[in-house]
């Protein structure tokens, strides 16, 4: 019975690990970049959809649109400034060059705000929901299907409109996508807009089920590496299907282990994926049916 | 060592659906200097890497001095004497020309005075001298095909193969550099496999000949008669 | 021919620069020996211990990290081992740390090679991924097993009297003694891996894989012994972190702002550079220090948050690090007038 209820728990909080680590594997698949700063602005995103609460009386849900927005605005300025410059620098500069933006945008937030924990309260925050003999929590469904609808709307964007099919081609091959006319500096721009706006979107929809703080975004760093190392480096379906999957690893761990030990599992994974399957594990299954 | 000292048994490499290597099989004496010619895309540069196992075949066995080598790591094939010059010119920008040649010398040489001594040697033999101490990334492409030879020859192979050299040199430095293939073979004694578009110069140069199209081995003699050859006369005519 | 001549003009300007870093270095070397005598306080005394300490471990980071551009985000880890060890053999055999110590820096080559064999294999991305989870493995399991490692309340050195041979020392002056020594040390193989065979095959596989295998080298060996090597350096700063502040816990060991320390005050100082990452801990350190005193309660993150600025405007701006801009500058000036 808790392995059922905790399944499902696993299964609601994956999807929202689905949807930050799109955000990445994105940003990697476009422009070969890792985003050491990705979880610094889902924290991002959790204090707008805080202050959206506290100064208009928004419900993050609400917020979490124009969260997602703001996010995306200030990842396009980021990308011109901070990641453009290095993005055919040596990997020393392009790792620290986001490493240090992860320093900056954690310690200006604590400056800023404090190191306090900031939560909400919504109405539907205790509020559980009975599913097939489990109780699911209600905050945890909305941020699911937020996630989810997220998710598809990226998957539609990529795959049915010029500009998404561009950037999948940027993707593939730069210098191909340039002879076809596509200016990849201004896709790289959007890539990491999109890729930190969504990260910046999960973070206020999570908001109801947990606290916003400065540093939050280095708890989610390493499961976010996880699900896109084990889907793949830059395969956006594979860090969906990864993100579940890590989601209730974690969350089932908790069943048969000490709570101080359920992110062990997650990085033991994380590092097996990183020496058996460096391609990603759902990859190397799919060339194994090919 | 009686048998060949290269030989390569129905070696193929596949690209996805393209067939870059088609069951090529052919031998090297120790001491020869083998012309590799054949057009654009025929599967030379590929022949290469996959001799020197950067790209292993995807079927087939390569075999230096009788041991199979197929599948060993890159610089253990370099270690045992082959290694070869690229056709996209690989140097270390940042570093000088000598300190390019000395990373060549220090595989058989630990001590770096004595590296750098026989670096500069080298430098001086391909006439790259005068420049030792600019740095690799200030040179011309055609002196940085230069550059990478000297490399290659510093890590003192026994088989040699060179793709592409003479791109870009003038009427004269294409005389010289073809003096210097000849000394490397008999003076030194290296075997070399050279890969060259410029066909004059490959053709006087070769004491035998291979002849590619579309990853097949179509001629395999020496360079008048492969020059006479239907297939080849053929395929570089089809080319147009 | 315009370019024969260029040869001979950078001759001596090479020779120059060895004789000008020469110069820089015995500086250094002389203000460092010196600096009690104008280092008044224990305060000052206690930050030129750490300028050194931190020195020695930035100059293990970097050669792996700078020479060879193998990125590692968790270098914190074999600090970390480096203190356990020396820690624990302490505390439960009563082992001394002058034993402990090379005990500690043994344990952290081993480790190294077995985060290193199976990722060095992968892209540079990889290996950093790689690190920066042992980093939190190490974290949980050490905070987990509390029987053998003091869990969050952490590892006490008991209390010892002043005894040298358990490196236990009445005057402060000895620990700035022994870190001053241990990153002259450092320094000096960090000069010898650069001018040897082992950073020539570093600097070859750090500007171009390719034709580094094509030179026979061989990455995955070149690597791993500049990781043990790195590993050992970084591992001694532990075991002496372990004996001057006589307290570790998983969070102070496994940190990641130390492992991004290292890797900082390297880029910033220079990380093609044999005393550059020295450099970068000489100046940054007591900036921290000094700035964490003063800046407390809500501006404590200004000084972090200044780090993390400075570490992106020196990529963008002086990706070749300080050392190199300081020479270049002393060149001009030495050069002009002739």
């Amino acid at each position: 019975m808790a392995l059922y209820q905790a399944l499902l728990n696993g299964l609601l909080i994956g999807g929202v690990y689905a949807l930050i680590s799109i955000g990445l594997t994105l940003v990697f698949g476009v422009m070969d970049i890792v985003n050491f700063a990705q979880g610094e602005f889902l924290m991002i995103g959790m204090f707008l959809a805080f202050f959206g609460h506290r100064l208009f009386g928004l419900d993050p849900l609400v917020a979490s649109v124009g969260a997602g927005l703001i996010v995306f605005a200030l990842g396009v300025v980021v990308e011109r400034v901070v990641i453009d410059p290095i993005i055919d620098a040596p990997p020393l500069a392009q790792i620290f060059a986001t490493v240090g933006l992860s320093v900056v945008l954690s310690n200006a937030a604590a400056a800023a705000f404090g190191n306090e924990y900031h939560g909400v309260t919504t109405p539907y925050g205790a509020v559980s929901v009975p599913f097939l003999g489990a109780h699911l929590p209600l905050s945890y469904l909305l941020a699911f299907a937020c996630a989810a609808v997220a998710a598809s709307l990226l998957y539609l964007f990529l795959n049915r409109t010029d500009v998404g099919r561009a950037m999948r081609a940027t993707a593939q091959n730069r210098n191909a996508a340039v002879l076809l006319g596509i200016n990849p500096r201004a896709m790289y721009m959007l890539a990491f807009g999109l890729g930190v706006g969504l990260a910046g979107f999960a973070g206020a929809v999570i908001l109801p089920y947990t606290v916003a703080y400065p540093a939050i975004g280095s708890q989610f760093v390493l499961i976010m590496y996880t699900v896109v190392v084990l889907g793949g480096l830059g395969s956006v379906r594979g860090a969906a299907v990864a993100g579940l999957a890590i989601g209730v690893i974690q969350s089932v761990s908790t069943v048969f282990l000490a709570t101080e030990l359920q992110n062990l599992v997650v990085f033991l994974i994380f590092v097996a994926a990183l020496i058996l399957v460096p391609g990603g594990v759902l990859k190397s299954v799919r060339l194994r049916r090919a | 060592m009686s048998g060949p000292l290269l030989e390569l048994r129905s070696v193929s490499r596949r690209f996805g659906g393209l067939l870059a290597l088609s069951e090529v099989s052919f031998q090297v004496q120790a001491g020869e200097l083998v012309g590799v010619i054949g057009p654009n895309g025929a599967g030379k540069s590929t022949l290469f890497n996959a001799i020197v196992q950067l790209i292993p075949p995807s079927s087939g066995q390569v075999l230096y001095q009788g041991r199979d080598i197929t599948g060993w790591p890159v610089n253990r094939v370099v270690a045992s004497g082959i290694t070869k010059t690229s056709q996209m010119v690989q140097v270390f920008g940042e570093m000088t020309v000598l300190e390019n040649v000395l990373i060549g010398a220090l595989l058989h040489q630990r001590r770096l005075d004595l590296a750098r001594r026989q670096a500069i040697e080298d430098l001086e033999f391909i006439g790259l001298a005068p420049r030792a101490e600019l740095p690799a990334r200030d040179l011309t492409l055609a002196d940085r095909a230069r550059l990478e030879l000297a490399r290659a020859l510093a890590v003192r192979p026994r088989l040699l193969m060179i793709d592409e050299v003479m791109a870009g040199l003038t009427e004269a430095e294409v005389g010289e550099m073809l003096d210097r293939l000849r000394a490397m073979n008999r003076e030194r004694g290296i075997t070399l496999l050279v890969i060259e578009h410029n066909m004059r110069a490959v053709m006087e140069v070769s004491q035998r000949v291979l002849a590619f199209e579309q990853g097949r081995l179509i001629a395999d003699g020496d360079p008048s008669s492969v020059s006479r050859d239907p297939q080849v006369v053929e395929a570089y005519l089809g080319m147009g | 021919m315009s370019d024969s001549a260029a040869p001979s003009l950078r001759i001596p300007s090479r020779r120059g620069r060895r004789a000008v870093e020469a110069a820089l270095a015995l500086v250094l070397l002389g203000l460092l020996l010196a600096a009690p005598f104008y280092v008044g306080t224990e305060f000052a005394l206690r930050i030129a211990t750490l300028c050194c300490l931190f020195g020695t471990m930035s100059l293990g980071w970097n050669l792996l990290g700078g020479y060879a551009n193998q990125i590692s985000l968790g270098h914190a880890v074999f600090f970390a081992v480096g203190a356990y060890t020396t820690g624990l053999l302490e505390i439960d055999f009563q082992v001394t740390p002058w034993l402990g110590i090379p005990a500690g820096m043994a344990l952290a080559v081993l480790v190294g090679i077995g985060i290193g064999i199976p990722t060095f294999r992968l892209a540079g991305h990889y290996f950093a991924l790689g690190t920066l989870a042992l980093l939190q493995i190490g974290d949980i399991l050490f905070t987990y097993y509390r029987q053998f490692t003091g869990g969050t309340l952490g590892l006490t050195l008991p209390i010892r009297g002043y005894r040298p041979e358990m490196f236990s020392f009445k005057y402060p002056i000895w620990y700035f003694y022994i870190a001053a020594g241990m990153m002259v040390g450092a320094l000096l193989a960090s000069r010898l891996v650069l001018r040897s065979g082992l950073g020539y095959r570093l600097r070859a596989i750090k500007e171009n894989p390719l034709a580094a295998q094509l030179a026979g080298i061989d990455l995955l060996r070149t690597k791993l012994t500049a990781l043990a090597v790195s590993a050992a350096v970084v591992a001694a700063g532990g075991g002496f972190y372990m004996q001057f502040i006589q307290f570790i816990d998983p969070d102070s060991a496994f940190s990641f702002q130390t492992s991004i320390n290292m890797a900082l005050f390297a880029i910033i100082g220079g990380v093609n550079s044999w005393w550059g990452p020295a450099l970068g801990a000489m100046l940054l350190v007591p900036l921290s220090e000094y700035t964490s005193l003063q800046l407390t309660g809500r501006l404590a993150p200004l000084g972090p948050l200044a780090y993390g600025l400075l570490l992106i405007v020196v990529i963008l701006l002086r990706p070749r690090g300080l050392a190199e801009w300081l020479l270049r500058l002393w060149e001009r000036l030495w050069q002009s007038p002739t």
